[in-house]
């Protein structure tokens, strides 16, 4: 803009020049040749340019000049302006403001230049302000200052005094005035700013560091960090001060450290505190850990050892120890060393004797006292405490030092607290001593007594017999006192005391006349007081010992239970012996164990006569019979009881009834506590008896008749039960045959009897004749032989089983037999058209039996066959030898045998599922098996049901000899 | 004329009941084998069924059940002529429909009595 200006004026200026040139010229030419047209009067004009030019010539220029005066005059307006603005600021007047005069570059930086002028402006007053401020922070800090108490120093660092507070220029000025004061000059003011720090913090002439101390100015100038330390200073009147002094940095904004700011602070009392506090606290220290010595241990000994050792080490000595009373001697005891001093004239007597605490700071300066150690021991200090115990001083404790040294207050005090704690631990000690030793004595004492009383105890629980458990006691009682003689008398019925056990090492000695147990003997006045009675003490008027008279002392003891006296027993000695309360006590626990033992004794013997009697009653009856405990646990179990059972007593005995014995009882298996069990009744106190049946271990089947009952004790408490059984097998087989007789026989028998009732009945009514009539006739003959038959099978069979049945033995003519079969049955073969195969081998036709019998069972067994089939069965007859047996088979292809009716087969009467629809007598089988058994055979039964049966008997063969045959 | 049929295994019963009832004017069919029992009566429509009760074969009380469960023999009366003499088996007999039960040995006259009895009181 400037620029355009100017070029601007410039051109201008070149117009207005040019003009003025110019026009003169145009205007002269134009006027001459206007006038000449027509001839040239050119020089004319070329002369008159010329003298008209430097005319106009140098109007043109002064009017330039004029042109250019003003223009410029006009550019330089904001320049002057500027100029006054800068001479203003420079004056300090910053309150200046200049007007743009033109819109150019000049007028902006005018405008800039009155903006920086308000912005100088604001600086200086903001500026002003600041140090207003500081100069009042400043004020601040030093009213700070100089109220603190504490000395503070701010310090160059060139270590000099830079600034300081009232508390350094009133110190450095009392400082001054008692030098002056010294010196006897008055004091000016004193200087304190530009001094080196060492010269007014430690009043030492050079600078602490070099003395070996931490500078903390120096420090704080290496650091740049706070620094604290602890100096000892002089103080004003030369003592001694501690000062805490704290340092810090004072830094200018490039962090560098400038200035160090410094306090002392006056800690010496605090230090002072702190050190006696200290010094109590080691004091305590001591006094603690000398008193966990004294109460740590019981040993006398070791316990003073440690407190002299402790002792020695806290007060820096080099030897110590202790001396006790000996108040028998009246000496002095070392009880580490064991030296003796005679009680007075030293050191460690007269702290016993005045009770307090003798010290020798220096023996060689304080002249010689009476020192137990000798000279060899070079001693220079020691101290004697009293050891003080409540009742008297019980010695004194002694710690030497080869160098002097002076005890201070402190240690004295502690050593005192020492002895008084040493001199209580010491009379502890002993007392504890004293009570263990009594501790001692009572228990080995009391354990003698255990032993013995639990000696006699067991003995006399063990022994059976009354006499042996006496004489057991009486030797315990005897060896417990030491006694020379023991003896025990028993009140006898008359109420005289008779010898009943004595224990002597001479027995011959003993002299018993009984008028010597009279009334005002030892032993009366014993049962009278019902206690233990001492010779000599008691009585007072007791002459004489009733039994010994050579004895010195004698204690008698009655044996009673409650009101009754059973006797009475002396302890006799032959030297004079002290009975003690203890000795009394434990002779009527003695007494008291005895009349229990006696008095069970006797019990117990009556007891056994009566358990004997019991015993062979028990195991005598043939009745089984045991007994269990309210668990069911079997207690005791008689002989006759292990035979019915079939199980040892051992087995039964001890055991739970429920898991040894069961009961098959009607319906099925049940334990003997199950439900119903008898046994589990009279376990609830109920009475009860019925009828079990019973499968012994080897599978016999029993009955048994129970009856249980509950076992009460005398104070009515139920103890268990007690089950009494009998054998009632072969009265219930009776039972049943009887049973069995009336319900089959008598019905076999119903049906002969028809005929032979029914038929003469109708002879008598004359209701047949004729033919008829001999066949009635005949039916009743052969209904009577049917009856007979049946009543000699019943008989025959009666007659085996009882034994009386005649064993006819001969040869049996097998042949013979087969052919009556034969012929017996060939009615019914033929009607059911039964194929009958009979076999017979030669070996057996030799065989010796009983031919009748033999043929009996054969047919027994073939109508068997026959009668149980239907039509068209076969029935093989099989008689032959196998080894040493003869075996007859007879095997059919009948009805068979339901398996559960096998076993029962042979029993008198049972008919069996076929019986219900057959006649028979249920005999049969049996008698066949009697007969096999009489044969000394057997005989055994294979059947299945809907195919058939084989029967066979197998016998011993007995071969018919030759001389039998001839004989 | 009644007619009466008894079966017994028993030959001589057989012969001593028919003797004593053929000479009361009664019809008698007699029958040792209880298996053709049944076919035997309703063949003969009898007033009266004597049954041993004992019997190889079929039961006098088997006869005695079926005779009762069959709706054409039901009314048929039935004695029971039998050894066996409890009183169990007297319920049972009479349980099963028999109308009397005479035990073994018996008298001929009273069972003609009970006979006569027993058809006169259809």
């Amino acid at each position: 803009m400037f620029r355009n200006r100017l070029i601007y004026s410039l051109f201008l200026t070149l117009l207005v020049f040019a003009l003025a040139s110019i026009l003169p010229i145009v205007i002269t030419v134009h006027k001459d040749l206007g006038v000449s047209p027509e001839g040239s009067n050119l020089p004319v004009v070329r002369e008159r340019i010329m003298n008209d030019f430097i005319t106009i010539s140098f109007y043109v220029f002064v009017l330039a000049f004029i042109l250019s005066m003003f223009l410029a005059r006009r550019l330089l307006l904001p320049v002057r302006e500027l100029h006054r603005g800068a001479m203003s600021i420079r004056d300090g007047k910053l309150d200046v403001t200049l007007s743009p005069s033109s819109r150019d570059e000049l007028g902006e930086v005018i405008e800039v230049f009155n903006e920086m002028a308000v912005s100088l402006r604001g600086k200086t007053e903001e500026l002003e302000r600041k140090n207003k401020e500081i100069m009042e922070s400043r004020d601040f800090l030093e009213i700070i200052m100089d109220s603190i108490e504490d000395e503070i120093l701010i310090i160059g660092s060139d270590y000099r005094v830079v600034r300081a507070n009232k508390v350094v220029f009133e110190k450095a000025q009392m400082q001054m005035e008692t030098a002056a004061g010294r010196r006897g000059s008055s004091g000016g003011a004193p200087s304190v700013i530009g001094e080196y720090c060492h010269m007014i913090s430690h009043k030492m002439s050079r600078p602490c560091f070099l003395s070996g101390e931490e500078c903390p100015v120096k420090e704080v100038f290496a650091t740049g960090k706070t620094f604290r330390a602890i100096h000892q200073h002089a103080g004003i009147d030369g003592e001694q001060l501690v000062h805490e002094i704290l340092a810090c940095p004072i830094k200018d904004t490039n962090g560098d450290v400038v200035n160090v700011i410094e306090l002392l602070r006056d800690v010496t009392e605090m230090k002072r505190y702190e050190a006696a506090l200290l010094q109590k606290n080691r004091e305590l220290t001591s006094i603690n850990s000398i008193a966990a010595i004294l109460s740590h241990s019981l040993d006398t000994g070791a316990t003073i050892l440690n407190v002299v050792k402790k002792l020695t080490a806290m007060l820096d000595m080099d030897d110590g120890g202790i001396f006790l009373v000996d108040k028998d001697r009246k000496e002095l005891v070392c009880s580490l060393t064991g030296r003796r001093l005679p009680l007075g004239g030293n050191i460690p007597s007269r702290a016993v004797e005045t009770g307090t605490l003798h010290t020798i700071d220096n023996i060689g300066v304080e002249g010689e006292m009476a020192l137990p150690w000798g000279p060899g021991a070079d001693i220079r200090s020691c101290c004697c405490v009293p050891l003080k115990g409540r009742e008297g001083i019980l010695g004194s404790l002694y710690l030497l030092s080869c160098r002097p040294r002076v005890f201070s207050a402190e240690e004295k005090r502690m050593l005192t607290s020492v002895g008084d704690m040493a001199g209580i631990a010491l009379e502890n000690t002993r007392l504890y001593d004293m009570i263990n030793a009594l501790y001692e004595y009572q228990r080995s004492r009391r354990r003698q007594e255990h032993d013995s009383l639990l000696s006699l105890s067991s003995r006399l629980a063990s022994a059976a017999d009354i006499k042996g458990a006496i004489n057991i006691a009486l030797s315990l009682i005897a060896d417990s006192f030491k006694a020379d003689v023991a003896v025990l008398l028993e009140l006898d019925g008359n109420n005289r005391l008779v010898l009943r056990s004595s224990l002597s090492e001479h027995e011959d000695s003993l002299c018993l006349p009984n008028s010597q147990l009279g009334p005002d003997s030892l032993e009366w006045h014993a049962m009278e007081k019902k206690r233990p009675v001492v010779f000599p003490g008691f009585p007072p008027a007791c002459p004489r010992i009733s039994l010994l008279t050579m004895s010195e002392s004698a204690v008698s003891a009655p044996i009673h239970t409650g009101e009754k006296t059973l006797g009475v027993f002396s302890l006799y000695f032959n030297s004079p012996r002290e009975f003690r309360e203890e000795d009394i006590h434990f002779l009527e626990i003695t007494s008291s164990i005895l009349a229990v033992a006696i008095e069970r004794s006797e019990f117990y013997e009556k007891m056994l006569a009566e358990k004997s009697l019991a015993g062979i009653v028990f195991e005598s009856i043939s009745d089984g019979l045991y007994t269990v405990d309210t668990d069911g646990v079997i207690t005791s179990v008689n002989r006759a009881a292990e035979m019915i059972l079939g199980i040892p007593q051992a087995d039964l005995s001890g055991r739970k009834c429920s898991e040894v014995i069961m009961h098959k009882e009607t319906g099925g298996d049940r334990s003997l506590c199950g439900t119903g069990c008898p046994l589990s009744g009279a376990l609830s106190g109920v009475t009860s008896s019925r009828e079990v049946d019973y499968i012994d271990p080897s599978g016999k089947r029993l009955s048994l008749s129970v009856s249980c009952a509950p076992l009460i004790n005398a104070d009515g408490v139920l103890i268990g039960a007690v089950e009494v059984f009998r054998d009632i097998t072969k009265e219930k087989e009776i039972d049943r045959m009887k049973t069995e007789f009336v319900t089959t026989v008598s019905h076999e028998f119903r049906t002969p009897l028809s005929a032979i009732i029914g038929m003469t009945e109708m002879f008598i009514e004359k209701e047949v004749d004729g033919d008829r009539a001999r066949e009635y006739i005949e039916t009743i003959l052969n209904e009577g032989k049917r009856l007979s038959g049946m009543v000699s099978d019943l008989l025959d069979m009666s007659r085996i089983e009882s034994g009386e049945a005649v064993f006819r033995e001969g040869k049996v003519d097998f042949s013979e037999i087969l052919d009556d079969i034969k012929k017996t049955f060939s009615d019914i073969i033929e009607k059911k058209d039964i194929q009958l195969e009979t076999r017979l081998a030669e070996e057996a036709m030799d065989f010796r039996g009983d031919h009748e019998k033999l043929k009996q069972l054969l047919l027994n067994l073939v109508g068997n066959s026959v009668n149980y089939s239907d039509r068209n069965c076969m029935i093989v007859v099989d008689i032959r030898t196998e080894g040493q047996t003869l075996k007859m088979e007879v095997a059919d292809t009948g009805w068979g045998i339901p398996g559960e009716d096998i076993p029962l087969l042979t029993r008198k009467f049972f008919r069996g599922k076929h019986g219900l629809k057959t006649k028979g007598t249920g005999l049969g089988l049996s008698l066949c098996k009697d007969i096999a058994a009489l044969h000394g055979g057997a005989l055994s039964v294979k059947s299945r049901l809907g195919r058939g049966t084989v029967v066979s008997v197998d016998l011993p063969h007995r071969r018919t000899t030759n001389i039998e045959e001839n004989g | 004329m009644s007619k009466v049929v008894v079966i017994d295994d028993e030959p001589f019963i057989l012969m001593m009941i028919e003797d004593k009832l053929k000479r009361a004017g009664i019809h008698v069919i007699a029958l040792r084998e209880s298996r053709d029992a049944l076919s035997v009566i309703r063949r003969e429509r009898p007033d009266l069924v004597i049954l041993d009760w004992m019997m190889p074969e079929v039961s006098g009380i088997d006869i005695c059940r079926m005779l009762k469960a069959d709706d054409a023999l039901k009314e048929t009366p039935v004695v029971l002529l039998t050894a066996k003499g409890q009183d169990a088996d007297k319920q049972l007999g009479l349980q099963c429909g028999a109308s009397m039960y005479i035990t073994k040995p018996f008298s001929p006259r009273a069972l003609l009595e009970i006979v006569t009895k027993v058809i006169g009181g259809r």
